[in-house]
């Protein structure tokens, strides 16, 4: 168990590492290249806490295609992020802040890998029992996703199909520009 | 002591990814980071949710022939799932809205853009101004 | 890209195995980690590769934007249509029970064709995410 912990400590202290060097970071390809790292060390994380399936969408989805439509955006994007001119010292006070209240609220949190925690009595026994008597399936992340919760899962497959749809609707059609349209109208009514 | 260190350094590291992530939100101009940052706040969500779902010496939530097995618990596992991938085609939407911005604006900084709005609203206000008095003549 | 021949002749190789993986990822969810997420994603990566090392205009040759948005509504249709197959046949709004002779036989029926899917919806989303961006065109061209 304790070196279960121990990994775990050392991927989490990579993922920070990651997120620190996300800050410095100036150049979109550095970027971009940096989210995907973070995803992958996430995806080892997931092992280690013993979510093999959260784990494998991560790593393909997380640190794959996420990637790809970054790297896709990234041709039509400025290459160089430019220095704030404002005062970042606001936004870095109200995170510490917020960030010095939720470690301080960790303190109630149960205990990592405690079985007896409030999150494993409610209705999980059940799954785990229906998946094998009732279900049939040995993978109980199946069971639940596509049949307990079959609700849930459908209304996420529709929120990915409409996320698709409104993709397609923003990029579309790009030639005419909004601005173009603006600035035509304006000349036309100075004509008149 | 040194296992309960180590059961808290996960929370802590966890809530300090997630405030990385709310400070490249609000506190960085350009866009790209922004939505870099929307992604690395998600993440830390979803490690949080994991970490509960952990149960010591338990195993993946996959069935097994041996009794008393012990499963860690799956439930967080299936919403982190699902979650993961709205997070990707949600991600989309927004490269998507920056894509266009940058094409309308020449720029995805938010100063800029704001000032160019600032420019446009006074065009408009001066443009609106001759109009009316044209009209009075 | 597509005068390296590394690339080409690694991407024809690689092509029909990922497709077979992620068709393995998707059948064998109920067994093992995967399922209809992340079958779907392995898929649409086999095509994005295809579109990157051979152009865009050869990926939609082989997988066409018409048939990409056929499909890309299908997967969702399939989900409700189970769920409105299971009203008809007497139960509940996606309850499997009754679609096949034993209450076992008919939950294996339900998700697997419930991921299936969440698969096809998933993967052509990918994918035309992956085309969306790719053929986007910049207007700003004559400011910079």
């Amino acid at each position: 168990m304790i070196s279960e912990l121990i990994i775990n400590a050392f991927l989490v202290s990579i993922m920070l590492a990651i997120a620190i060097a996300l800050l410095k970071a100036r150049t979109v390809i550095y970027t971009v290249l940096l989210t995907s790292a973070y995803s992958l060390v996430a995806a080892l994380m997931f092992i280690t806490l013993d979510a093999v399936d959260v784990a494998f969408t991560e790593a393909s989805v997380g640190a794959g295609i996420s990637t790809i439509l970054f790297l896709a955006a990234m041709a039509f994007l400025p290459k160089k992020e430019e220095k704030n001119v404002t005062n970042q010292a606001f936004p870095a006070l109200l995170c510490l802040t917020l960030g010095g209240v939720l470690i301080w609220c960790s303190f109630d949190l149960p205990e990592i890998g405690l079985a007896t925690s409030p999150i494993h009595q409610h209705i999980v026994p059940e799954y785990i029992l229906g998946s094998r008597d009732d279900i049939g399936i040995p993978n109980i992340v199946t069971s639940v996703l596509a049949s307990y919760r079959g609700y849930d899962t459908f209304g996420e497959t529709i929120v990915v199909f409409t996320a698709g749809i409104a993709v397609l609707a923003i990029l579309k059609n790009n030639k005419t520009s909004l601005k173009k349209i603006k600035s035509q109208k304006k000349v036309a009514e100075n004509g008149q | 002591m040194i296992s309960s260190a180590l059961g808290v350094w996960n929370y802590w590291v966890v809530f300090l990814l997630m405030m990385i992530g709310l400070f490249l939100v609000i506190g960085r101009q350009n866009f790209l980071k922004k939505i870099v940052g929307l992604t690395i706040f998600q993440t830390s969500v979803f490690l949080l949710y994991i970490t509960f779902g952990k149960i010591k010496g338990g195993t993946p939530p996959i069935l097994n022939n041996i009794n008393e097995t012990i499963y860690s618990n799956p439930l967080p596992h299936v919403l982190i799932l699902t979650a993961i991938v709205v997070g990707v085609a949600t991600t989309a939407l927004g490269l998507s809205l920056v894509l266009r911005i940058n094409s309308e604006y020449g720029s995805i900084e938010e100063e800029d853009i704001s000032a160019q709005d600032l420019v446009d609203y006074h065009d408009q206000i001066e443009t609106s101004k001759t109009v009316s008095i044209k009209f009075k003549k | 890209m597509d005068n390296n021949p590394i690339l080409r002749i690694a991407t024809k190789i690689l092509f029909a195995p990922i497709i077979l993986f992620g068709l393995y990822v998707q059948f064998h969810g109920d067994f093992g980690p995967g399922g209809g997420f992340q079958a779907g994603v392995i898929v649409a990566s086999a095509f994005i590769l295809y579109a990157i090392v051979f152009g865009l205009e050869k990926g939609k040759e082989l997988f066409p934007l018409s048939i990409n948005l056929f499909l890309l509504a299908l997967g969702g249709i399939l989900y409700g249509g189970v769920g409105i197959a299971s009203m008809m046949l007497g139960d509940e709004f996606l309850s499997y029970n009754v679609l096949g002779s034993s209450q076992q036989a008919g939950q294996h029926i339900g998700i697997l064709l419930v991921e299936f899917g969440v698969g096809l919806t998933v993967s052509n989303v990918m994918i035309a995410l992956f085309y969306a961006f790719a053929s986007f065109e910049s207007s700003n061209g004559e400011k910079k």
